[in-house]
């Protein structure tokens, strides 16, 4: 690919302009492209023409638990899903179970395949490292 | 018989037999000298004596019966035997056949009926007609001597043979008589003994359950085998109070609980155990009050009693009992089962009022937790975005501008924490009621706490310091829950403690219970807030005046958790000086 070392693509997932352009603020300040999706499936469907490093992903949408559906159709073991090429892009879940400071659950990849979780309200420091680190270990 | 039986009825033997014994010892030589009876008197004597005497053996192994098995059983066998022995020997050294003395024969076969089950009771009714039998015959062959007591009587009398035929004719008729009327007497007893000892079982484990299914579960069950039925049902009415619908069964089959509802006005037999009457259908095949007959039939059901559950509102429902041939079913059963069906309805209302309670608390749970998440979700993108502003993502600020967002952000914050805390707790109070414990290492969630809290600490300069020694203690409680008990304790010490302070954990065993306290050299806690502090959104005075954020809910949610696991939670406090917080949790298994 020809583009800078540290600027990478990164598709978010989320039905909440407001954070989503809290993200995308964060995002660009550090040299990254964004893109963003309000649903699930709008996100799903946009994956061929973005092709994004990195995948942004609100927990909760439609329903409570659609970020987790959307996770698991990404991660599907099953070759012949026409997500399975997308399967090794790094997900980040954005999540509003647990309070900052307090209990988070820790990515478990039997339960649920993502590579972080990150806390509402965005810390954009936070997120700027986490998700470096993630891109940085793809790369790797 | 069961063992009990066998005690109590042992020792009331053995009262007997003392008397027994003592009074041939006495009457011998009275009737002997003053009344001038010609009786063997050395015989008599010495059968007192050894009557006394066994029956002393006999004591003393009732008194080791409780102990061992084999010792009962040769208490029970070794009493019988011993006393048909003894009885025998006084009826032959009374006068045998012309002894009055027979006549005690008829206490053994009294006994018996009480003691022993019916086919065993007739054995022995038939052995004391043999044992008697036994001595005339071989005092009138002269194998035994005769002992002519009753001297107004002829001395022959014992050889004739006439005599002997109709004592013996009428004594085996009293002992027939006897047993004919005592043994379904006392099968009758026995049997409602068994009812009432059901019964009383039954209630028993009705009133200490609130869970409605098991209730009605056990309910049907216990009836169906208190009275030996077929099958058991219970059918409460639907809201509309027109329909019985099946809320629990025993012994019916799947396709006969399938046929659909029951409608009051269809069922004469219901409609009448709902107005308080029990109904009892001698013969299904001859009625026609049912409105599914041919299933009933299908069912092989041929008798029916019906009673009403009636609770202090009125009538819940009824209660069906099924038999499988005609006439099963007795007024006292419909009496016994009235009885059991009162105590029932009321056990069932108790655990519907419960059910209806538990709906309502964890409808307002929801609602809270519905509530906090659209709270939550509008003041996370705030926060999200004020952070980008803040951090001067958006472009620059001056000091004033960048003065102001800060203040809003850790307003937000503020309005964050209360947030989350009332969603803990909203969820705690739903979760609590699931009650899904599990054993969890106490060590190891209070050490994971202190590390995630130690940089905290670090920051302030206060010195965090857990002490304990390992001893694997484990509680039952759920791991988040147990991690925000000491997330909070563990948080408030090190926000309330000034720099340089300290703050101490301390973990212990305490008998059967882990003891931890979170101990602080910070700035205390006013006396008067004590007994309030683990109120709901009550903080102390001294921490608003000095402008210390916080919700006031975190003690409340470590109370309501520690609660939760059984345990409890107490406060020391000296004001300048430190706060204690002590938890005390039971520890598993």
């Amino acid at each position: 690919m020809k583009q800078e070392a540290n600027m990478a693509k990164i598709l978010i997932i989320d039905d909440d302009p407001d954070i989503v352009l809290a993200l995308r603020l964060s995002l660009q300040a550090a040299g990254h492209e964004v893109f963003d999706a309000r649903s699930g499936e709008e996100g799903l469907s946009r994956l061929p023409q973005i092709n994004p490093d990195l995948i942004i992903l609100d927990v909760m949408m439609g329903t409570a638990t659609e970020g987790f559906q959307i996770a698991l159709q990404l991660r599907s073991p099953d070759p012949r899903s026409p997500l399975a090429a997308y399967s090794h892009i790094p997900i980040v879940m954005l999540t509003a179970l647990h309070s900052t400071t307090d209990l988070r659950f820790a990515p478990d990849a039997d339960y649920l395949p993502v590579d972080a979780f990150i806390d509402k309200p965005i810390d954009p420091d936070q997120l700027v490292n986490t998700v470096n680190a993630l891109l940085a270990r793809q790369r790797a | 018989m069961n063992e009990a039986d066998l005690l109590k009825n042992s020792a009331r033997l053995i009262r007997m037999r003392w008397l027994a014994g003592l009074a041939i010892l006495i009457a011998t030589p009275i009737s002997a000298t003053l009344l001038s009876i010609p009786l063997p008197v050395p015989a008599l004597l010495g059968l007192g004596v050894a009557i006394l005497a066994c029956n002393a053996l006999l004591w003393a192994l009732a008194r080791h019966a409780q102990m061992y098995r084999e010792v009962r059983t040769l208490l029970a066998i070794g009493q019988v035997a011993f006393d048909w022995l003894a009885l025998a020997v006084f009826v032959h050294l009374t006068g045998g056949i012309e002894s009055p003395a027979v006549l005690f024969f008829l206490f053994h076969v009294l006994l018996a009926a009480m003691l022993l089950p019916l086919p065993i009771t007739s054995l022995y009714a038939g052995l004391v007609i043999v044992v008697v039998a036994g001595v005339a015959g071989l005092e009138a062959s002269g194998l035994l001597p005769h002992y002519h007591v009753l001297t107004g009587l002829s001395p022959d009398l014992h050889r004739n043979a006439l005599y002997i035929a109709a004592i013996l004719f009428f004594f085996s008729l009293t002992v027939l008589v006897t047993v004919m009327l005592i043994v379904p007497i006392m099968r009758d007893l026995r049997e409602r003994q068994r009812q009432i000892t059901l019964l009383y079982e039954s209630i028993q484990t009705l009133s200490s359950s609130l869970d409605l299914a098991h209730v009605l579960d056990q309910l049907a069950m216990g009836i169906a085998h208190a009275l030996q039925a077929k099958a058991a049902s219970i059918r409460l009415l639907d809201e509309t109070g027109e329909q019985l619908k099946i809320a629990a069964a025993y012994g019916l089959s799947q396709r006969y609980l399938e046929k659909g509802p029951v409608k009051v006005t269809c069922s004469p037999i219901d409609q009448d155990a709902l107005r308080g009457r029990p109904v009892i259908v001698e013969d299904t095949t001859q009625d026609g009050r049912f409105q599914y007959p041919s299933e009933v039939l299908a069912e092989g059901i041929r008798s029916v009693l019906c009673v009403p559950l009636i609770g202090r509102r009125g009538p819940l429902g009824v209660l069906r009992v099924y038999g499988w041939r005609p006439g099963f079913f007795s007024p006292q059963d419909a009496e016994l089962v009235t009885a059991i069906a009162r105590q029932g309805a009321m056990a069932i209302e108790n655990a519907m009022a419960y059910a209806e309670l538990r709906r309502a608390d964890e409808t307002r749970a929801q609602f809270v937790r519905a509530v906090t998440h659209e709270l939550r979700a509008p003041v996370a993108a705030a926060q999200s975005l004020l952070r980008t502003v803040v951090r001067e993502l958006a472009g620059e600020l001056n000091d004033l501008q960048r003065d102001i967002l800060s203040r809003l952000s850790e307003r937000l914050d503020v309005l964050q924490m209360l947030i989350n805390d009332l969603l803990d707790l909203a969820a705690g109070k739903v979760e609590g009621l699931e009650g899904e414990l599990t054993p969890l290492s106490l060590e190891a969630a209070v050490l994971g706490v202190v590390d995630r809290l130690s940089s905290q600490a670090q920051e302030k300069a206060i010195d965090l310091r857990v002490n304990y020694v390992p001893r694997g203690l484990t509680v039952m409680a759920s791991e988040q829950g147990l991690e925000r008990i000491f997330l909070n304790l563990i948080g408030n010490a090190i926000k309330y403690t000034p720099a340089g302070g300290k703050v101490t954990v301390t973990l212990e065993q305490r008998n059967d219970e882990a003891v931890i306290s979170v101990a602080d050299t910070g700035i205390g806690i006013p006396e008067s807030d004590l007994p309030h502090l683990f109120e709901e959104f009550y903080r102390a005075s001294n921490v608003k005046q000095l402008g210390i954020t916080g919700t006031g809910l975190g003690l409340a949610i470590v109370k309501d958790l520690v609660e939760r696991y059984g345990g409890r939670v107490s406060v020391r406090s000296t004001l300048g000086e430190g706060t204690t917080f002590t938890v005390v949790l039971p520890l598993a298994g």
